[in-house]
């Protein structure tokens, strides 16, 4: 039988941990079906700019690219609750959903458009929160600090907290809290956060990371490349992409655990906002879900599935508290008001 | 096609191209094209789309480049360059050697305020080669310190080069910019120091100015002339590095602070005329262009080159070298010496980085310093022939007598004395990480 | 012939003389920006993305200015030797030889890159959404004044060939 050769790359560099996600599905692929399809990854930057690998995995001059939906959110924001939320899902929530409660079809739905399958592969649950040299003990000290932020929806809620975002590259973060050009700035998960040498810079860290709750990655595959491949090669790479979901969970959390404790050796002071203070940017994330969706029939659709999922799930899940994930559900954004909309 | 075929299809191509005569960027931009239909398959050409507009057009980093070029062009038509190497030969009027010795400052002062090579040659070619020549310097001395001390412009922070070096390389601008700094202004020093040291060895080569041509300034006149037309260079190299070193601007905020600066400097110096200064965007925008170009068609090349396995081939072959990482890195310099002779910077930065870069990060040699040293092995790539800048600027400006051959020679101790620095720096790495380290606590 | 390669010179000096002054107008927006950060503490929402564009757009737009002006680089030392018959008869290998290719591909892929840009108006993801496709049409509008310009380089070409025949 014929071997396909796949050229896969990401959006991510070599320097950058989060590649390790796309290289773990790589080689498990070639594991399991290196007979069928043999995938040659090549990290992110190396064959186009990490903002082009969309494009060229729709037109299938690469057959994959690993990704973080959030990027292609320009195209059509539908893509930015499949790749993050504002306080809404944690990491298993993405799991659940991906996996029972439909969320898996509308990946394939938002990506079909674009002629390409969509297998997430990847979660890591919340992401630090805000690190730099001002402490933010309550929103209320948020009025007038300039923070680095990335997202459009995450820039909406920050800018109603009394905020300004602003956008630096990634590797303009460590100087730009060194120098004071941001008052503070999220980046990544802890693990992530400390390779990159925040603590260094920054002494204050407020928790908890509620501009991105919980983060999805995965991989878009050429629909046609996709269909050239047996129904059992499909099969194989489906699980692949299943294991490499629940390791990147487990690393990503582990990674996260022993970051924390480096920040907290190191003298990073931890300030944990308060229960009213979540519950205020609840209420604005809410009204920010609702706006968005009626601006983008698409994400509509996509947070009305998330929102019916919690619903449905609280059924069972506020019974088993307090070993119900610690995911209160008496808050959630009006799926009424969406509905209304859509 | 096998990935070895296709990297010598695509060098041999290009080398078929450039003797040619056709311009780089489209020999690039078809070798791209012919080499992915040959090698990777024509599915792969959309990539070349890809990375034209995500490497080229899409990249906040080199918006800095064209505004560095503006900047450079506004500073030559407020005509203080004129008015500093004036103020600076009547300074060294009675030192044997200088007028020679006033180029090579006056070079180095221009060097820290704009960013582009060029800008000095072509004006000290006009203004300083015919007097060096009338009063008797040697030929070829007067055209080579003009022509290396005109590089300088591009190693000396502020520097286009070292703003797409950083674009492609994991080190950042401010890095860079200081990085750079120190070998640079060593480089002008040896510069200096080898015009004092020749015109002592052979008086004849830097005969001394007549008497009357001394006398006829006070020092008081000419105390009046160095505040007037030297400290405003010293306001632009304030004005830019100074904001960018101490953190309030990023290179794209700084390049724009630059052409404030000199824009207001047109203003009080220069003629003030619109139409000076339309002519002066048309100028700008033409270099822009060309440099640019260059950039499209050779990230077309790479990206074809890299997709079709290429980069495996060269990094297969670098480590194959005898001597280890210092055999590598030997080959990896001598390399971009070569390519300088035929390519332009543009052209070697995009071609060498991608391929060279993943191999110095698996020796586990210093980033930044290889960034440095690659920016100190280029400043040949502007004085070597056939193809250097240096030696089209000044040749479309020097007076009969001045033939393409004497300028060939000129070089010659210039070459050797960069190879001399870049073996300082490769024996003494602090002087290209040192003052990042200090500045920048890196 | 020769009108027509006047023709195109005509055009694309106008289109040239245009879109030059793009560059003043970049460093105008950059210092604006920087302006509104130091006196008023809050950058512009737009400033980043539209300098980015514009600069995309104005050395694209400005690359058949160049070629009209001869300001590519190039290596001509061996060209140079020949005589000018040769040198006429190797610019058109050249021509053929490689920006054909590449012009081709330009513009093919270059609007195919375009339309599935504009059918879906693909705006940047910052605070405010500004349409890509604008950048994106600069490209595919470059090949074709590009393509103009080579039109007249290769004319030029022709005639030297057919006047040293004449000869
Ligand atoms: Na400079
Ligand atoms: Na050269």
């Amino acid at each position: 039988q014929a071997q396909d050769q796949w050229t896969m790359t990401t959006t991510w560099p070599d320097n950058l941990d989060l590649i390790q996600i796309d290289r773990h599905w790589a080689e498990l692929v070639n594991k399991l079906a290196g007979d069928d399809v043999k995938i040659n990854f090549r990290a992110g930057g190396t064959l186009m700019p990490g903002t082009e690998v969309f494009d060229a995995t729709e037109t299938g001059s690469i057959e994959a690219a690993g990704d973080w939906p959030g990027y292609w959110a320009g195209r059509s924001s539908a893509f930015s609750p499949l790749a993050t939320t504002t306080s809404l899902f944690n990491g298993v929530d993405y799991l659940n959903w991906i996996n029972e409660w439909g969320g898996f079809e509308l990946y394939q739905k938002v990506y079909g458009k674009y002629n390409m399958v969509y297998l997430p592969y990847g979660i890591t649950n919340n992401e630090s929160g805000f690190r730099g040299n001002t402490p933010i003990e309550s929103i209320a000290d948020l009025e007038g600090l300039r923070l680095r932020l990335s997202g459009r929806d995450q820039g909406r809620v920050l800018e109603e907290l009394g905020g300004t975002q602003v956008t630096l590259a990634g590797g303009e973060i460590y100087q730009g809290i060194e120098r004071g050009v941001v008052d503070g700035a999220e980046f990544s998960t802890p693990g992530v956060d400390y390779k990159a040498g925040f603590s260094e810079v920054a002494d204050y860290w407020s928790v908890p990371g509620w501009h991105q709750s919980a983060s999805v990655f995965g991989v878009m595959i050429n629909q046609d490349a996709w269909d050239a491949l047996s129904q059992e090669t499909q099969e194989k790479l489906k699980i692949a992409a299943q294991a490499t979901m629940s390791w990147s969970i487990a690393w990503s959390e582990r990674q996260s655990t022993q970051g924390t404790v480096k920040f907290i050796e190191d003298g990073t002071e931890i300030n944990q906002l308060s229960d009213e203070d979540l519950e205020k940017i609840q209420s604005v994330t809410n009204e920010m879900i609702v706006k968005g969706s009626c601006e983008n029939p698409m994400q509509a659709e996509v947070y009305h599935s998330m929102i019916s999922y919690l619903q449905n799930y609280s059924n069972w899940r506020d019974l088993s508290v307090p070993y119900n994930m610690s995911r209160v559900t008496d808050d959630l954004p009006s799926l009424e008001k969406i509905e209304d909309c859509m | 096609m096998s990935p070895e075929i296709l990297t010598l299809f695509m060098f041999s191509g290009l080398l078929l191209g450039l003797f040619m005569g056709h311009p780089l960027a489209f020999v690039l931009g078809g070798v791209a094209v012919l080499g992915a239909w040959l090698g990777p398959g024509a599915k792969t050409l959309g990539i070349i789309i890809n990375n034209i507009y995500g490497n080229a057009m899409d990249n906040y980093v080199l918006v800095a480049i064209p505004l560095f070029i503006l900047m450079a062009r506004f500073l030559n038509d407020s005509g203080v360059t004129e008015k500093m190497f004036e103020t600076m030969r009547l300074l060294l009027a009675n030192l044997r050697g200088g007028l020679a010795l006033t180029v090579v400052i006056v070079s180095v002062l221009l060097a820290a305020t704009t960013g582009i090579v060029g800008a000095s040659i072509a004006v000290m070619g006009m203004i300083a080669l015919v007097p060096m020549l009338k009063y008797g310097y040697n030929k070829h001395l007067s055209a080579g310190v003009i022509m290396a001390s005109g590089c300088l412009g591009i190693l000396i922070p502020p520097s286009i080069m070292l703003i797409l070096m950083a674009s492609y390389s994991p080190v950042s601008v401010g890095e860079l910019f200081a990085g750079a700094l120190v070998p640079g202004l060593m480089l002008g020093f040896m510069y200096a120091l080898y015009v004092l040291i020749i015109c002592h060895i052979k008086p004849s080569y830097g005969p001394l100015v007549p008497a009357e041509e001394q006398a006829e300034i006070s020092s008081g006149k000419l105390l009046k002339m160095l505040v007037t037309y030297v400290l405003p260079p010293m306001a632009l190299i304030l004005g830019v590095l100074g904001s960018l070193f101490t953190g309030i601007a990023t290179a794209t905020e700084a390049s724009a602070i630059g052409v404030t600066i000199a824009f207001l400097l047109f203003l009080i110096f220069g003629d003030r005329k619109l139409s000076t200064c339309y002519r002066t965007m048309i100028e700008a925008s033409k270099t822009t262009t060309m440099v640019m170009l260059v950039l499209v068609g050779a990230t077309a090349f790479t990206g074809v080159f890299s997709i079709g396995g290429g980069m495996d081939v060269i990094h297969t072959v670098v480590m194959a070298m005898p001597g280890g990482n210092v055999g590598a890195l030997i080959l990896m310099f001598f390399l971009i010496f070569i390519l300088g002779m035929f390519l332009d910077w543009t052209g070697i930065v995009l071609l060498s980085f991608p391929i060279m870069l993943p191999i110095i990060e698996s020796m586990g040699v210093d980033m930044l310093w290889f960034v440095v040293m690659v920016a100190v092995v280029l400043q040949t790539s502007f004085l070597t022939p056939p193809f250097g800048y240096a030696l089209f600027y000044l040749k479309g400006v020097a007076p009969d007598g001045v033939e393409t051959l004497d300028l060939y020679r000129a070089v010659v101790p210039f070459c050797l004395l960069i190879v001399l620095a870049c073996m300082l720096i490769a024996f003494f790495p602090v002087l290209a990480t040192g003052l990042p380290s200090v500045l920048l606590s890196r | 012939m020769n009108a027509i390669a006047k023709a195109i010179d005509a055009l694309n000096e106008a289109f040239g003389r245009l879109v030059a002054p793009l560059v003043a107008i970049i460093a105008g927006i950059v210092v604006y920006d920087i302006a509104l950060r130091f006196f008023l503490g809050r950058p512009s929402d737009w400033a980043f993305d539209v300098t980015k564009m514009l600069f995309g757009v104005h050395f694209m737009l400005m690359a058949a200015y160049g070629l009209r002006h001869h300001v590519h680089v190039e290596v001509d030392v061996l060209k140079r030797l020949l005589t000018r018959r040769k040198q006429a008869g190797i610019e058109l290998a050249g021509y053929l030889i490689f920006f054909v290719p590449f012009i081709w591909m330009l513009l093919t892929y270059g609007w195919a890159f375009f339309e599935r840009s504009f059918s879906r108006g693909e705006t940047t993801y910052g605070m405010v959404a500004i349409p890509v496709y604008p950048v994106k049409a600069a490209l595919v509008l470059t090949a074709i004044m590009l393509l103009l310009q080579a039109f007249a380089v290769v004319i030029r070409a022709l005639q030297k060939l057919r006047e040293e025949e004449a000869v």
